[in-house]
Order: structure tokens, then C-alpha cells, then sequence
């Protein structure tokens, strides 16, 4: 549940969410669920010319299981806390 | 359960799917696995009817928009047409046809060598 902690301290920034079939939408991030479901306010695709699919789309959202990257602002995560927190729930999951 | 696509009930929606496919439709009922119940379902860029009502199962999902100007229900014509999600590796026949071949090659050597 981490990651899930993780995305819900994003809601609100801007973000970059790259699909799995290689389309690239820029919008705020307005929720994130369990599965790291994603939905996002305000998107622009980043090739609209070749894929006028989602023009007239604001709101979007997009299951997680297609998501190949998310593009963080360097400023919006600290990564040191992050992997301190991700060694900790590595050895939390592992005593149980 | 999930909440996320409460918002978009009963309005028209673009959803895009695995094998690339994207249709415009009205969102009838969703559930935790992200499966869609839609209606009245258009293709995305021809404006075909497909389908009076489509399920369509969860993991078939990439996205569902909400389409702000229901007048413009049709993408461009002559848009391209989307990719789907797989990862895979062009002419990938042609790769192991050639280590097939690499291995055939070795095998015969090896027999000449003993002989």
C-alpha cells in the first residue's frame, strides 16, 4: 500500500502518465485507488495530431494496469524517504 | 467499490481498449474490476454503430473519458488508429528462425568434427 500512500500525497500536482500503447497524457492528478487507478482533470495528449481520440476529453481515467510510467516533477517526490519507506515495508512484509 | 468512475454514470464516455479499439458510449454500470456495462456504442472515429450494449471485462480497459461536447463524438477522420498494450518484438519468427538455423549449423559441424 505504499505506492497507493505514495500517489495520494500527489493529488492535485501536474503529472505525465505514459500508456502501455505509447500515448502520453499531461494532466492533474485528481484520485488514485487501490490498484493505483488513476484519474486525471484538465489532460492534454502530448501527439494530438496523430491521435484526436481523446481531444474534447477533460476528465479522465485510466486503469493502472496500462500505465507504463508516471512523470514526476523532481521536487514532488523525495526519493530518500521513499526508499527508506519501501525498505521498511520490504522488512515489515518479510517478519510476518 | 471503487469510486472513481461514479462520476461518469450514465453520461457519454470515450473508452479505449487493450487491442487499440475506441469507442464513444454511455457508461451504464461499473464494478470493482473496472468491468464496463455501456450502451449505445459508436466507433470512436467512423461513428459506426457497433453495439445497442457492449461488457466489456476490466483487464480489455485502457481508459474511459468523460467527453465533454457530446457534439463532437467523432475523432478526425482518417485518424490513426490506436496501438494496443502488448509488448512485443517485430518479426520475432524471423529471430528464432535464425538461431534455429545457428544451432543446425553448429550441430553439423559437431557431427563432421566426430566423424
Amino acid at each position: 500500500m505504499l505506492f497507493f500512500s505514495f500517489f495520494k500525497t500527489l493529488v492535485d500536482q501536474e503529472v505525465t502518465v505514459e500508456l502501455k500503447n505509447d500515448i502520453e497524457l499531461k494532466g492533474t492528478l485528481k484520485s488514485v485507488d487501490q490498484f493505483l487507478n488513476l484519474k486525471l482533470d484538465n489532460i492534454s495528449c502530448s501527439d494530438e495530431v496523430k491521435y484526436p481520440h481523446l481531444s474534447s476529453v477533460r476528465n479522465i481515467f485510466i486503469r493502472g494496469s496500462t500505465v507504463r510510467y508516471v512523470y514526476l516533477d523532481k521536487n514532488m517526490v523525495d526519493t530518500n524517504l521513499l526508499q527508506d519507506a519501501a525498505r521498511r515495508e520490504a522488512i515489515g512484509s518479510t517478519k510476518k | 467499490m471503487s469510486p472513481l468512475l461514479k462520476d461518469f454514470l450514465n453520461k457519454r464516455v470515450v473508452v479505449v481498449t487493450t487491442e487499440g479499439q475506441c469507442v464513444c458510449a454511455t457508461l451504464e454500470g461499473f464494478d470493482n474490476s473496472t468491468n464496463l456495462l455501456i450502451s449505445q456504442v459508436k466507433d470512436r472515429v467512423s461513428g459506426e454503430n457497433l453495439a445497442s450494449s457492449y461488457v466489456l471485462r476490466g483487464n480489455q480497459i485502457v481508459c474511459c473519458g468523460l467527453l465533454e461536447d457530446s457534439e463532437k463524438e467523432l475523432a478526425f477522420q482518417g485518424a490513426k488508429s490506436l496501438k494496443d498494450t502488448r509488448n512485443y518484438v517485430p518479426d520475432e519468427h524471423v529471430v528464432w528462425q535464425q538461431v534455429w538455423a545457428q544451432k543446425q549449423q553448429q550441430h553439423t559441424l559437431q557431427t563432421s568434427h566426430e566423424n
